[in-house]
């Protein structure tokens, strides 16, 4: 929206026109009701208040741990300090190919947000961090003496709104990571629902024991901005 | 008192400098807009500051604005004005009612150097200066050059280790695929199954594998730059792996280190490789973002699919120098500038970065001088010449076509080619203004001079300057302003205006450098003086500035040189066309003049008259002081008296305000209105009384 200029200028000796008046009254008014944006709008005019109560460009949802219930997760066969006497007291404990989320690989949706009511009509960025740990030594351990084929560990993150994927990661095949994930993606007016999950390659020769991922702590921001 | 002869011109239609003039014409008709919905002319306008709530001009950046457009995104909720000053270009900042600088680094036009050039392209804004910096494209917030100003560079190649684990040179490596893990066969070599890092190589021990790469960018708006050569070929020879479970053949990733990064606006790189042994290159893998530098090929040869486009696809951008621009047909045409002036080069379709090395045309081989402006009509894009018009029709699919289509007319004017409702395509020639017109099939594609009627103005305007010259139609106004240079000097003095009844007028005292239209429909002018204080009484003024319904005619200093205060209302003059009443010898005594206006009010007017075609004061009379009200009626109530509450709102009138002459003869006779105060002048008539009085005779030698 462009700035408005006087449209007649009313001076001294002009006949008081009914026309003329309204036609310059309503140029200020047409701009009041809906002419004013950030164009025409000077900067700091309004305070903070008004601008995070009614001027606000849009709205944001912290999300806190966004993780597997615990109860979905499992120890590992070898590294656990509840089977076996390890020596280094190594425990490794996360979801495995028996969890009922993982249920031997593919992409898996382990978290749902509660609906995010009051959706603008807008853009929606969804920033989700997340800690990993994949065990990589079953690879190397399983297979050093025999020839059962083992899955690859990898990971992609994945990210759902309501419904529609919106973001699929990279494969990581770091160990230990910690990555940001963003989208960036249109929005309607509504409620939103936002899901996160992975994709696990599936199961191979491998054994159940093992565990696949661990997954640490994620948080999730989601950020409406609107028109 | 009884008069036996009555003329009247009912509806004044414009301005006309010749003889013998038509009817309804006038002399001079200066500082007016046409009011289609009474038929009268009008001065209820003015020009002031873009900020005008700002007490002062900005001060920096000052001198003359070169170049100003304004463009719409989001359904116009977006609107990026961008202007050039001072050696630098800059967008308005309406929060903080200041400039963003976009680029700095700009050389300033010079005198005879046309206006930065702008044209739309999706969501960019497209620049060209004729190489006073190199084009850019914006889309707000980021400026990104345009094209792909130089080939890519191609990454380094390293040879692998033939052998695993590494026996070889420190700087050898060795990348196993994930696969060799997965599925040993014991006993024997394996054939590789893995489906995404399948790894490259024979399979068979002792081959000997040649691999080579090109990489190129491709930036946000899909264009992908020209490929770069290849590099150095990536050579090892296959040999057997001994693994516990098995043997296996020595298949490895590829490492590229130092892949191209490309300039602003870069999203991805493409890289392209050969097969194995091959001199064809087959689109191989992207490299996402504009950072990383490294990147493993694990791709087998069976996985690579589509061909790399050829060399003459993209090229390094051909028209660093570009001084018009327009987009047609998906497609980005641009000139060849000042060195390369009678070339036109298109991009490929909705990729306005990527040219190919023969998609261009050159118009060198017939009469006509440099191309000095493209502009896109209907289903064809005109090419403007110096002295002529060619068209270009096609597409980029079925090709491009160009051909004549006019001689002998063209225009040095690009930033005056303006698309005119329900007419077409008006711009300014050397010797007047020329409207282009016809329909989509271009079976009538007409060219017709519309400026018979001034083109004494045109004579006097400075030839060398015509580039500078700038138009716009002003949509609000319905009238198409021009300005350019008359005698002689160095700024754009002289405003033309054709209105949308058909006729024209003059603009005299805006100071205006450059023009364009905001997404209200508002006139944005750039302002030629560039200052933001003056000595007093002098006009002042610095960055943009608005035509509007302001009865301000500009800003001028004060003695103290404060803040520029507001300067009185523009002038307005018109003067009637001579009246000879069809036999010039006779004379006539002229004694009443009727102004058919439209009641104003107490803002008073006079008018002067003249005799027998001499517009000298010596000879000529002048009225009292008129009010703009029936002269039979009571005075409409009026701003400054009317009583609130009291007094009625009024509507204008349309009536008759009778200025009476003085005795006098003439064989012609004409009149003057000139004013500050708002009128609105629809016709006149003149009354008269003929006597049997002639011309006397020759004055003897």
């Amino acid at each position: 929206m462009a700035y408005t200029w006087t449209k007649k200028t009313i001076t001294d000796g002009n006949i008081v026109s009914s026309r003329e008046f309204d036609n310059a009254v309503d140029t200020y008014v047409d701009t009041l009701n809906g002419g004013i944006d950030r164009d025409n709008l000077p900067l700091d005019i309004v305070d903070l208040r008004e601008q995070s109560d009614v001027l606000s460009i849009g709205r944001h949802w912290i999300i806190g741990n966004c993780t597997p219930a615990a109860n979905t997760s499992q120890d590992d066969g070898v590294f656990s300090g509840l089977l076996v006497n390890h020596p280094k007291g190594n425990h490794i404990r996360g979801l495995g190919y028996t969890s009922d989320i993982i249920d031997g690989g593919g992409n898996i949706t382990y978290w749902k947000s509660a609906p995010l009511s009051g959706v603008e009509e807008g853009m929606m960025t969804i920033t989700y961090t997340q800690s990993t740990f994949v065990p990589k030594y079953w690879t190397y351990w399983y297979n050093s003496s025999g020839a059962a084929k083992v899955a690859r560990k990898y990971f992609k993150i994945f990210m759902k709104y309501n419904g529609v994927v919106v973001y699929e990661g990279e494969a990581e095949f770091q160990s230990w990571l910690t990555k940001t994930h963003t989208a960036t993606f249109p929005v309607p007016a509504g409620d939103g629902l936002v899901e996160v999950g992975l994709f696990i390659p599936k199961q191979e020769g491998d054994s159940d024991l093992q565990v696949v991922i661990t997954l640490l702590a994620g948080q999730i921001v989601a950020f409406n901005r609107r028109r | 008192m009884k008069t036996d002869k009555k003329s009247q011109v009912p509806l004044l239609e414009g301005l006309y400098l010749g003889y013998p003039a038509p009817e309804n014409s006038c002399t001079r008709l200066d500082n007016f807009k046409y009011d289609d919905q009474t038929k009268s002319w009008t001065n209820h306008f003015g020009i002031e500051k873009y900020f005008s709530n700002a007490a002062t001009f900005p001060s920096s950046p000052s001198g003359r604005v070169d170049s100003l457009y304004s463009y719409l995104r989001h359904g116009g909720a977006a609107q990026h004005l961008i202007f050039e000053q001072g050696g630098a270009i800059y967008e308005v900042n309406g929060s903080t009612e200041g400039y963003n600088t976009l680029k700095t680094g700009v050389k300033s036009p010079v005198q005879n150097q046309p206006p930065a050039q702008f044209c739309e392209f999706g969501r960019y804004i497209i620049c060209v200066t004729g190489g006073r910096t190199a084009p850019f494209k914006y889309r707000g917030g980021q400026v990104m050059p345009l094209g792909w100003s130089f080939k890519t560079s191609n990454p380094n190649s390293e040879d692998p280790a033939s052998s695993f684990p590494l026996t070889a040179t420190y700087n050898d490596y060795f990348i196993q695929s994930p696969a060799d893990f997965v599925q040993p066969e014991a006993g024997s070599l394996t054939v590789v199954k893995d489906r995404e890092f399948p790894c490259l190589g024979s399979t068979t021990a002792g081959d000997k594998n040649v691999y080579s790469y090109k990489v190129s960018a491709v930036n946000e708006a899909g264009s992908e730059s020209p490929l770069s050569s290849e590099t150095v070929d990536v050579e090892w020879t296959t040999q057997t792996i001994a693994k516990p479970s098995g043997n296996v053949t020595s298949r490895t990733a590829v490492l590229l280190d130092n892949i191209f990064t490309g300039p602003p606006g870069t999203v991805y790189r493409k890289v392209y490789r050969t097969k194995n042994n091959g001199s064809a290159y087959y689109f191989c893998n992207i490299v996402t973002g504009n950072r990383e530098v490294k990147y493993v090929d694990y791709i087998g040869d069976d996985q690579l699919a589509a061909l790399a486009p050829d060399a003459t696809e993209s090229v390094p951008f051909p028209a660093p120098a570009a001084q018009v621009c327009a987009t047609f047909k998906n497609c980005l045409f641009l000139d060849g500038g000042r060195s390369n002036p009678t070339r036109i080069f298109f991009s490929k379709p909705l990729m306005p970065d990527t040219f190919g090395a023969f998609d261009y045309f050159d118009v060198g081989t017939r009469a006509g001088g440099s191309i000095t402006g493209l502009f896109s009509y209907y289903n064809v894009l005109l090419v403007f010449r110096e002295r002529a018009i060619d068209i270009i029709t096609g597409d980029a699919v079925n090709g491009f076509q160009i051909s004549p289509f006019i001689d002998t007319v063209g225009t040095k004017s690009p930033s005056t080619i303006s698309a005119i409702p329900n007419r077409g395509i008006m711009f300014l020639a050397e010797d007047g203004v020329y409207l282009i017109s016809g329909n989509f099939q271009q079976l009538r594609l007409e060219i017709n001079k519309v400026s018979s009627a001034i083109d004494e103005i045109f004579e006097r305007s400075n030839r060398e300057q015509l580039p500078r010259a700038v138009a716009a139609w002003h949509p609000l106004w319905k009238e198409w302003h021009c300005y350019f240079s008359v005698g002689g000097s160095p700024l754009l003095t002289q405003g033309v205006i054709f209105h949308e009844n058909g006729s024209w007028s003059t603009r005299s005292g805006f100071h205006v450098s450059a023009l364009t239209v905001d997404g209200s429909g508002n006139m944005i002018v750039g302002s030629d003086i560039g200052a933001a204080t003056a000595a007093s009484g002098q006009p002042a003024g610095n960055g943009l500035m608005v035509l509007s319904g302001a009865r301000i005619g500009g800003y001028v200093g004060t003695t103290n040189q404060d803040p520029p205060v507001e300067a009185p209302p523009l002038t307005s003059t018109f003067r009637s066309r001579w009246h000879d009443w069809g036999y010039p010898s006779l004379k006539k005594h002229v004694k009443y003049i009727y102004l058919y206006l439209w009641t104003g009010g107490d803002n008073p007017i006079t008018v002067s008259w003249y005799r027998d075609r001499d517009w000298s004061t010596a000879t000529s009379n002048t009225s009292p002081q008129t009010i703009i009200q029936r002269a039979d009626h009571p005075d409409q109530p009026v701003y400054g008296t009317a009583v609130w509450d009291t007094d009625a709102w009024q509507d204008t009138y349309f009536t008759q305000i009778r200025i009476d002459i003085g005795q006098f003869a003439c064989s012609d006779f004409a009149f003057q209105l000139q004013t500050s105060s708002p009128i609105a002048l629809t016709g006149y008539a003149v009354e008269l009384n003929t006597s049997p009085q002639e011309t006397i005779g020759a004055k003897k030698v």
